[in-house]
């Protein structure tokens, strides 16, 4: 479905995707997370056709997608302030989107905008952000593209949007499943629904893993140096914090029961990391083992 | 499924309220010199009525050009939106004659007194045909004139455009003051028609330029890089 090798893409003379390699055959959510400027948004780019690699070979559903006619009915892509003409309202933006993709499902389209709730008869200029992020996605998930991409979905949406974007992505998915990537900063706005995680850093694809995998990893240990440092041995930690005599270390390792004995042994407290903590350790170290290469 | 539908229903949409305004602009200022030719003596010109249909031609590609990035974001391709431009320009322009060409002509039944200006009387030829393939080749190479303008604009952004209009004008006024231009205007009088069908000619490489600068144009107005850069990470 997607086969990406040694993808690179500059711009203004700095390296914005250098040697990225993505490969996905089945059906999947994906989350592809990564920092501001990490070069999230131009992968999704070019995974749609918008942009040109200048090095390596993308492939989607078979096709490269830069200026090829038929991409449009093998991937759909959803970004985050997507234009709309000022002329349009929620009519005109459904009919365009069965006119460029042949999958369209005009009933699930119409369901969406009933569950959303949104004004079929005004401008979409008028929207609030809540709004228009809103037919952004009844347009993504209505293509069924085989490749349907979301650049931050759930920005702009309250809690109870966010609960009907969730519910609507998954039943969309169980019915006709499909590959969805969905691109965050925030891991944890997307994370419950993703089966892996892609993680993009200093330029190219660091981790692509089950979710339940990296989840798993990332653990807080806190208490007097001595007893901290006891616990750690030779894991690898990914962030460290002296307070006084008491010391904060992250390590990249799942919370194993055997950890955790280790730690009560050891009188130090333990816990497991938030994701996002997790991850932003995790691409800053990796980022500074890369610098000193 | 055909892949240009998407495209083309786009920029069609996009044209079609300027269309319609230029249409009601038009039949306003027709009415206006129905009224006016019921004031005058005598057989003077009113004025003309293809003037708002010629420079919204000129200017129509910076008026649409939004739906580039329209077009794009649903899919579509460089290729897709500058064939669908050239297939909606080219309706346009042939409704936008049918238009000038019935005004012209009813204007000749109700006018009581005086008459517009038509760019075909310089032909001195009163054949309908040829009042619309005029007006048709006259909307064709402003069409063309501003497409090409507005893609240039697009590529280079606004100040490097700016620098090469600064140089066309030098050079356009150098030549009005150093070269003896009178065989050119004698020969646009003279001959008019084959004037207009070069001009035409022009207008058409125009628009083949401007496709094959659209066709691997960059997402954003004047991101186009003539020199390749070293990268750095």
């Amino acid at each position: 479905m997607i086969k990406v090798n040694n993808l690179s893409f500059a711009y203004d003379k700095k390296n914005i995707l250098k040697d990225v390699n993505l490969t996905e055959t089945e059906p999947v959510i994906i989350g592809l997370w990564g920092r501001n400027g990490s070069g999230k948004t131009t992968l999704m780019k070019i995974l749609s056709g918008m942009e040109q690699p200048n090095d390596g070979t993308v492939e989607v559903d078979g096709i490269e997608p830069y200026n090829n006619s038929d991409a449009m009915n093998h991937v759909a892509f959803m970004q985050e302030d997507h234009p709309y003409s000022d002329m349009w309202d929620i009519n005109d933006a459904l009919r365009f989107g069965r006119d460029f993709n042949e999958n369209w499902d005009q009933e699930l389209a119409d369901k969406l905008i009933d569950i959303f709730q949104l004004p079929r008869k005004k401008k979409i200029r008028t929207f609030s952000k809540g709004m228009k992020t809103m037919i952004t996605i009844a347009i993504g998930l209505a293509s069924k593209a085989p490749l349907t991409i979301f650049d931050e979905p759930s920005n702009g949406l309250d809690a109870h949007m966010r609960k009907q974007f969730y519910d609507v992505l998954l039943d969309s998915y169980d019915e006709h499943p499909r590959m969805i990537l969905l691109s965050s900063h925030h891991i944890e706005e997307v994370e419950p629904l993703c089966e892996k995680i892609a993680i993009i850093d200093n330029n190219t694809l660091m981790h692509y893993e089950e979710t339940d995998v990296l989840k798993n990893n990332g653990v807080h240990i806190s208490g007097t140096a001595e007893a901290v440092r006891a616990v750690v041995g030779s894991k690898r930690v990914l962030e460290e914090r002296k307070l006084g005599k008491q010391l904060n270390i992250m390590l990249d390792t799942p919370l194993t029961d055997d950890l955790k004995r280790e730690a009560e042994q050891a009188g130090v407290m333990i816990e497991k990391a938030p994701f996002q903590d997790y991850l932003v350790n995790l691409t800053t170290k990796e980022a500074e083992l890369n610098e000193h290469a | 499924m055909n892949t240009l539908k998407g495209p083309f229903s786009v920029v069609f949409k996009e044209m079609k309220l300027t269309f319609y305004i230029n249409t009601g602009i038009t039949i306003a200022l027709f009415a206006l010199y129905i009224f006016l030719s019921t004031q005058l003596d005598g057989n003077e010109m009113l004025g003309l009525i293809f003037g708002p249909f010629y420079i919204v031609f000129l200017t129509y590609a910076f008026i649409f050009f939004k739906s580039y990035k329209l077009i794009l974001s649903f899919g579509g391709t460089r290729k897709q939106f500058m064939l669908s431009s050239f297939i909606a320009a080219f309706l346009y322009i042939t409704a936008g004659t049918i238009v000038l060409t019935a005004l012209h002509y009813i204007g000749e039944v109700t006018f009581q007194d005086g008459y517009v200006f038509h760019m075909a009387d310089i032909l001195n030829d009163a054949n309908p045909a040829m009042y619309f393939w005029v007006d048709f080749l006259w909307l064709f190479i402003l069409f063309g004139i501003g497409m090409f303008a507005q893609v240039i604009n697009f590529n280079l952004g606004a100040l490097r455009t700016l620098i090469l209009a600064a140089i066309i004008i030098l050079g356009s006024v150098s030549a009005y003051f150093f070269i003896n231009l009178t065989p050119l205007f004698e020969f646009i009088i003279n001959e008019y028609l084959l004037f207009l069908h070069l001009l035409a000619l022009g207008s058409l490489v125009l628009l083949a330029a401007s496709y094959f600068m659209m066709r691997n144009a960059p997402l954003e107005r004047g991101d186009r890089k003539i020199f390749k850069a070293n990268t750095v990470n």
